[in-house]
């Protein structure tokens, strides 16, 4: 801030405030740097405007982007079996509601993750954990995770086939195999990055290097790189489910598989309308619950991204 | 003798940090490490502290240490008077119920003059503040001992010279033992009782000076106390020139390619005097 305010008569720290008072040659200098030609109007109150400003945004951008889409389908430009307007998806949504197929189908696609995305979980922290603590295994094992984190989970599929048959055993291996990886390396970076200074500080307050250290040391520091790990491996996990329910038609309906349908169907209301449900609920999860949870605990640390 | 060191050195591989050093610190004692960057005094620091093992010598330290780092090194998950209760909770001192140990923790942090802040998360503070959260932590464990290591070479002139009284004051209060590692003359003149002077690496003393002037400390004003800061400041010197010459070409002279500033001005920030 200093750098700018050569009068040294207003040392205030927030450049906000600086805006706020107007006519001083500092407060010009500020919104110069800050935005060009917006001048002294932005400075009224710029807080405030920003709040609401964002969202309006981002709502005004899909109403056109929706409207967009029933112009077109309106004009018929392609045939609705190509596009169909937001309408029809609509209907379509509404119907499957009422007939009682898509709750059902997100049940079971909902127990599938949870389970895929658990183990997953448990085992993702547990080889981290390992890996994160022995150099042998980081150097071997390690390496190995590495290399099958960048393989496309679905990749799998073949061959929990041949292992497993076409079972719900085969699309959970894919799930886990799609998730752990994430996990895994977010909690071994997680650890690595525990700054060697908190780890002499403890020692020297008493803490140890057994449970003592991890329960209250090791676990805590590493909490938010594991937060994003997890948010990371769900976001995998899910994907995961979708390929390998598309890929398997005579399992349990789950929502994969009603999106697969409306290919066969030549349904493309169905289709859009499936699109909408698989990204709601997993955008959902990722917002609703790890986010929160994600940035307090980022805040709480004071490790968030500015 | 609180901490006592026979022949002690210090090597990591090939790198030899410290070299033979023998050293007797008497309880109550303030001392400092003084020398240039990279002469092991850091090393030594750990070594007393038992987070390093020295490779020949012995070391022999009577009582508990508690340490200050250079950075806080504060826990940024707990609150400031959870981050002073940590080491309470680590001691497994059964006798201390929850509350008593809150209340210690209360202490220690008004010693600090931090009571607003018990409540505050680390990163909502600044860098003096989460420094004296530090010494807050490492006092109320009462150790026989304070080990710091450079605990104010981060923070800014003024905060520094602020916290250099008030470390002052503490240990007026509590005469605790002190081995204080610093690489600025000033600091170590204004602080401790003696200055123990390390050589470039490895780490030798090459010398030991008592300081017997009061407290307040102004070489501006006491001509005893600038001319053990002119003497100082010349081995000193020496010592840094040897770590420079190492890290310039060959043909790097001090004399001609580091015009020789005459000595600093001997301005001690005399705490509280212009704040």
């Amino acid at each position: 801030m200093s750098r700018t305010l050569p009068a040294p008569a207003e040392t205030d720290p927030h450049p906000a405030s600086q805006v706020r008072r107007g006519a001083s040659p500092s407060s010009l200098r500020i919104v110069k740097d800050r935005g060009q030609a917006k001048g002294s109007r932005s400075s009224q109150g710029a807080n405030p405007s920003r709040a609401w400003l964002r969202p309006a945004r981002l709502a005004l951008f899909y109403a056109s982007l929706f409207a967009a889409w029933w112009i077109v389908a309106a004009r018929q430009i392609w045939p609705p079996y190509l596009l169909p307007s937001p309408v029809d998806v609509g209907i379509f949504l509404r119907e499957s509601l009422a007939d009682g197929t898509l709750i059902p189908a997100v049940l079971t696609s909902a127990a599938r993750v949870s389970v895929g995305y658990g183990v997953a979980l448990v085992g993702g922290t547990v080889l981290g954990l390992a890996l994160a603590r022995s150099r042998l295994l980081d150097e071997t094992l390690g390496s190995a995770v590495v290399g099958l984190q960048s393989l496309p989970s679905i990749c799998w599929f073949p061959l929990a086939l041949i292992w497993f048959n076409l079972s719900e055993k085969a699309v959970l291996f894919v799930i886990v195999m799609g998730s752990l990886f994430a996990i895994t390396l977010a909690v071994r970076a997680g650890v690595r990055q525990i700054p060697p200074l908190t780890l002499r500080a403890a020692r020297m307050l008493g803490a140890g290097s057994g449970l003592r250290l991890w329960q209250h040391v090791l676990l805590p520091a590493i909490l938010p790189a594991f937060l994003s790990g997890m948010r990371q491996g769900w976001a995998f996990a899910w994907r995961s489910l979708m390929a390998a329910e598309l890929l398997s038609q005579s399992l349990k309906i789950g929502i994969g598989h009603l999106l697969s349908n409306g290919r066969d169907l030549n349904d493309m209301s169905m289709v859009l309308g499936m699109i909408f449900v698989i990204l709601a609920l997993g955008l959902l999860v990722d917002r609703l619950l790890f986010f929160p949870v994600e940035r307090a605990v980022a805040r709480r640390w004071g490790v968030e991204g500015a | 003798m609180a901490i006592a060191l026979h022949g002690v050195g210090v090597s990591f591989g090939p790198v030899e940090a410290a070299r033979d050093i023998s050293l007797a610190i008497p309880s109550g004692e303030f001392v400092s490490l003084l020398g240039p960057s990279g002469c092991g005094k850091s090393t030594l620091l750990s070594v007393v502290a038992g987070l390093e093992t020295a490779s020949q010598g012995s070391v022999t330290v009577t009582g508990q240490a508690g340490m200050v780092f250079q950075e806080a090194a504060l826990f940024p998950w707990r609150t400031l008077i959870g981050n002073v209760a940590f080491g309470l909770e680590m001691r497994g001192d059964r006798r201390l119920s929850k509350s008593e140990r809150l209340a210690r923790a209360a202490d220690a942090l008004r010693l600090v003059h931090l009571s607003r802040f018990a409540d505050s998360y680390p990163h909502q503070l600044s860098g003096g503040m989460r420094q004296r959260a530090a010494l807050a932590r490492a006092l109320v464990l009462d150790p026989d001992i304070l080990l710091m290591d450079e605990p104010f070479g981060a923070l800014d002139a003024q905060t520094r010279s602020l916290l250099q009284a008030e470390l002052l004051t503490i240990w007026e209060r509590t005469r605790k033992t002190v081995l204080f590692v610093t690489h600025s003359l000033d600091e170590a003149l204004f602080l401790s009782d003696r200055i123990v002077l390390l050589s470039a690496r490895p780490g030798r003393v090459v010398g030991d000076y008592w300081i017997d002037a009061p407290r307040p400390r102004d070489p501006r004003t006491d001509a005893a106390l600038a001319a053990l800061r002119s003497r100082l400041l010349a081995q000193l010197s020496h010592e840094i020139e040897t770590v420079a010459r190492a890290e310039h070409d060959t043909d790097w002279h001090a004399e001609t390619d580091a015009p020789r500033v005459p000595p600093p001005p001997p301005v001690l920030e005399n705490v509280g005097a212009d704040i």
